[in-house]
């Protein structure tokens, strides 16, 4: 949707446009389908976190799309809605796409009504109309758009369908400034009439709309009191007022005012859509019934649990092999030509440049790329909060809920997505919490030194073992942090999203665009640290480095001095800690330089130890610098205190 | 019980506005037991309508919380202890202004309290319908949110095994609930 439009001409007057609306609606999909960008789609709630903005030119107009996360309030219980409560009141935007899920009109109504109390220029995207109409709903635009007093546009998002006539109304609203609220109620609207004269006489004018001031002081919120904290004679009025309403009502005040939203979205959605025909029971509903099933349920989260790592391990090894062998032979090749040309540019350039690709390589494009295809298929099935629904009891054992599961499964591709995904949980003590669970888990790159090392020299069994005490060291942390932190944990409200089937078209787009970010983010580190150490190899320091380490490595774990190489690079990637420990002792045989039971050691300090680079970064900027010292601290910790349990049980055993 | 018949009367009062000493004759209140409200001032009777004293309120509510204590919150626990109002802000993390919310809508809920189960004892496939939440405005105001007002019809569709959460149809929406939340959720179940 971007036809060119003349020189000049798009600059006059850009627009800005702001997507809004309730979790899992087809935002995302609908910025994606105006800016031809690739903002992360999925089937499960809280996966846009962070703003995206993109740039469209529709009819010689530049047009600012803002995709904001997905809410169901605009009261302040989670920062998303704190977020998009701060910007809809800016004004910033010209207009705000209300997306709207035409399947369930009226809990989607309820945040458009609060959005229109807010006065904000809403053009309604009634999104999933391919989906209600398989359900039998029949919706009527046109009723529905004279009801709100705003354009309503019937989409499908994924088809792009209602896209033209959508930006269509936008431009057209655009022209018209601020929007107009509705009525609710005889009696809270009076009350609502008699607050708004209070404000008028008050000293304070907050630049917001007064009528929404007005119910949200009625609604006791607490972030719009505060601006009236210095007048108290106004707060104290409408307090009483307040309580007048509460005592009619014999509900709290907050409650009283979500009510009557809920009975005005009600009655639009009642006259606006009609079930045409009852919904059959149908196979999805089925197969539902079966993935939440208590026995079966299980089993089968096992079992898609099981073939997801089976086929990492299995898929990933055989590529990660051919992948290797392949730059192995293109060294080999170019090995000749270019020592003979420059002995030192050819030792820097292959040792550095050719194999830090090939590392990079070797281990992105098997493990990531198998990782992420098959996690978009949970993730677009919606079997991702089945998951969570299973595992919310045992999540609970460590001071979370369900939900927490997703950013740990997230965790095994790669900790930096898993970071940011811990915003699924609703209080900052279980962001924390589940910060310092996620990076220990195994990432993709983890993946690979616990296969190349403990699975290849030791066996699979070793790998596996890896994998379960990694897992119960998890729980045990958990659980410990639960108890260092006490507070009622939050319990679980989840939306669950309907199950649909996934495209593999779709499914291969995501994971080709993941796969990217992955390689632009790691291959630059990659192929720098390759060079550092030929570097340094070239010019003996590394040993000067890596014996400072020695009474860690030596000493306390019992490994081999140069080990202490892959502590080093592990900061940067973890990755690159085995292709490092291959370049210093100049062989990828490990069997050559470690005893299996040192190996196991080394596997365990690797997985356990600090979080790479990218992701200590995600972790000051998503709790701190403070915590996220804490968090890498307690890793390091961690890795060293069991390092040196298991080296002393494998010593006893024997091995 | 002097009590389930004050709860049959403000049952009554809800649906009928004023309530009369044939009304609750016919929902199955015996004259001897009306005398003996009336007696004991707990119901106060003037021209033939009933109406409940602050005392016969104090009567009413104190049965409500000892039932919702002892049949639907802390079921197979000891016996409400005397200190009520501790217990129930140490049990459910509230703090002393919530619950003096609570009470006041527990006074007023206009069904007997006996009719009432926690949402997470709803039969799968059974509707309700939401009448009190127990918890502090964070938890009501989640909850409304995502369409949980009072008086809103919930359908229970599944529940997880051991300790899990449940699934419920809201508004043309599926939602999961954790199993203490909907613990505290009370409804009044529909009668099919
Ligand atoms: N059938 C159907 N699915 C849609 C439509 N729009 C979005 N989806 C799907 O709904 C899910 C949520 O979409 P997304 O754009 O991530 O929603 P967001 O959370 O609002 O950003 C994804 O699985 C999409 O593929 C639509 O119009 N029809
Ligand atoms: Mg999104």
């Amino acid at each position: 949707m971007s036809d060119r439009p003349p020189a000049g001409e798009e600059q006059r007057h850009p627009i800005t446009v702001a997507l809004a609306g309730n979790p899992n609606v087809g935002k995302s999909s609908i910025f994606n389908q105006l800016t031809g960008l690739n903002q992360t789609v999925g089937n499960w709630p809280g996966k846009t976190v962070e703003r995206a903005e993109g740039v469209l030119v529709y009819k010689g107009r530049r047009i600012k799309i803002i995709d904001l996360p997905g809410i169901y309030s605009l009261s302040t219980f989670s920062e998303e809605e704190v977020i998009t409560r701060d910007y809809i009141l800016s004004g910033e935007a010209d207009v705000v796409i209300n997306v709207v899920d035409a399947t369930a009109l009226e809990r989607n109504l309820y945040l458009t009504l609060q959005l229109l109390e807010m006065n904000a220029p809403v053009v309604i995207a009634l999104n999933m109309m391919d989906e209600a109409s398989r359900k039998g709903i029949e919706i009527d635009p046109k009723g529905l758009s004279e009801r709100l007093g705003v354009p309503v546009v019937s989409v499908i998002a994924i088809s792009g369908l209602g896209m033209t006539e959508l930006m269509e109304q936008v431009l057209a609203r655009s022209a018209l400034g601020k929007g107009r609220r509705l009525l609710y109620g005889k009696e809270v609207e009076s009350y609502i009439a008699n607050t708004s004269g209070y404000l008028r006489s008050s000293e304070l004018k907050p630049p917001y709309p007064i009528d929404w001031v007005a119910i949200k002081l009625l609604e006791d919120d607490p972030a719009v009191k505060e601006i009236f904290l210095k007048d108290a004679t106004l707060l104290r009025k409408v307090d009483a007022l307040l309580k007048s309403m509460e005592a009619m009502h014999g509900e709290p005040a907050p409650v009283i005012i979500a009510s009557e939203r809920y009975s005005l979205s009600n009655r639009i959605a009642g006259a606006s859509a009609s079930q045409r025909v009852e919904p059959i029971r149908t196979v999805e509903e089925r197969v539902d019934n079966l993935l939440s099933h208590r026995f079966a349920g299980y089993l089968i989260l096992v079992v898609i649990l099981g073939i997801l790592f089976y086929t990492i391990f299995y898929f990933g090894g055989i590529a990660s092999f051919l992948i290797d062998e392949a730059f192995g032979q293109l060294i080999l090749l170019l090995r000749d030509p270019l020592y003979s040309f420059n002995p030192v540019f050819g030792e820097l350039f292959l040792n550095g440049v050719v194999f830090g690709i090939g590392a990079a390589t070797s281990i992105a494009l098997p493990y990531i790329a198998t990782f992420y295809f098959l996690l978009s298929v949970l993730e677009d099935t919606g079997y991702l909060p089945r998951a969570a629904f299973l595992l919310d009891s045992l999540m609970h054992k460590i001071g979370l809920h369900g939900k927490a599961f997703i950013p740990m499964l997230l965790g095994y591709g790669c900790s930096v997505p898993a970071c940011i995904g811990c915003r699924i949980m609703e209080t900052k003590r279980e962001r924390l919490i589940l910060g310092a669970l996620v990076v220990l888990i195994p990432c993709s790159a983890r993946t690979v030194i616990i296969l190349g090392v403990a699975g290849t020299y030791v066996g699979i069994w070793a790998a596996l073992a890896i994998y379960v005490l990694d897992l119960a060291i998890v729980l045990a942390i958990g659980r410990l942090l639960f108890k260092v932190l006490p507070e009622e944990p939050v319990g679980l409200i989840m939306e669950m999203p309907r199950l649909r089937p996934f495209k593999v078209k779709t499914i291969l787009k995501k994971t080709w665009f993941k796969t990217k970010d992955f390689v632009y983010m790691a291959l630059p580190l990659i192929v720098a640290g390759s060079f550092v150490v030929a570097l340094a190899g070239y010019l003996n320091v590394i040993n000067v480095v890596v014996s400072a380490l020695s009474p860690v490595t030596v000493g306390l774990l019992g490994l081999p001095v140069g080990t202490g190489i892959a502590l080093i690079f592990g900061l940067l990637r973890k990755e690159l800690a085995l292709i490092m420990l291959a370049t210093y002792f100049g062989t990828t045989n490990f069997a050559l330089f470690m005893t299996p039971a040192q190996m196991l050691v080394f596997t365990i300090v690797m997985v356990l130890y600090i979080p790479c680079i990218a992701t200590f970064a995600v972790l000051i900027r998503e709790y701190g610098a403070k915590r996220a010292l804490a968090i890498t601290l307690m890793n390091i910790t961690l890795a060293i205190a069991v390092g040196f349990v298991a080296m002393k049980v494998l010593t006893l055993a024997g091995l | 019980m002097v009590e389930e018949a004050l709860e049959t009367f403000c049952r009554l009062k809800t649906s009928l506005g004023v309530v009369k000493r044939e009304n609750l004759l016919e929902a199955g209140v015996d004259a001897d037991k009306l005398d003996l409200l009336v007696k004991n001032k707990l119901l106060e009777e003037s021209k033939g309508v009933l109406e409940l004293t602050s005392k016969g309120e104090a009567v009413l509510l104190n049965h409500r919380e000892e039932f919702l204590h002892d049949h639907l919150l802390h079921r197979g626990e000891a016996k409400r202890p005397p200190g009520a109002m501790d217990h129930w802000m140490s049990c459910h993390h509230i703090d002393r202004a919530t619950l003096k919310e609570f009470y006041d809508r527990l006074k007023i809920m206009p069904y007997r309290i006996e009719e009432l189960v926690p949402l997470l004892d709803l039969s799968v496939g059974r509707t309700g319908e939401v009448v009190l939440v127990v918890g502090g405005r964070g938890l009501i105001g989640r909850l409304c949110d995502l369409g949980l007002t009072p008086g809103t019809a919930v359908k229970m569709l599944r529940r997880a095994p051991a300790g899990g959460p449940i699934e419920l149809e809201v508004r043309s929406t599926t939602i999961a609930v954790g199993r203490g939340i909907a613990s505290k959720v009370l409804v009044r179940p529909k009668i099919n």
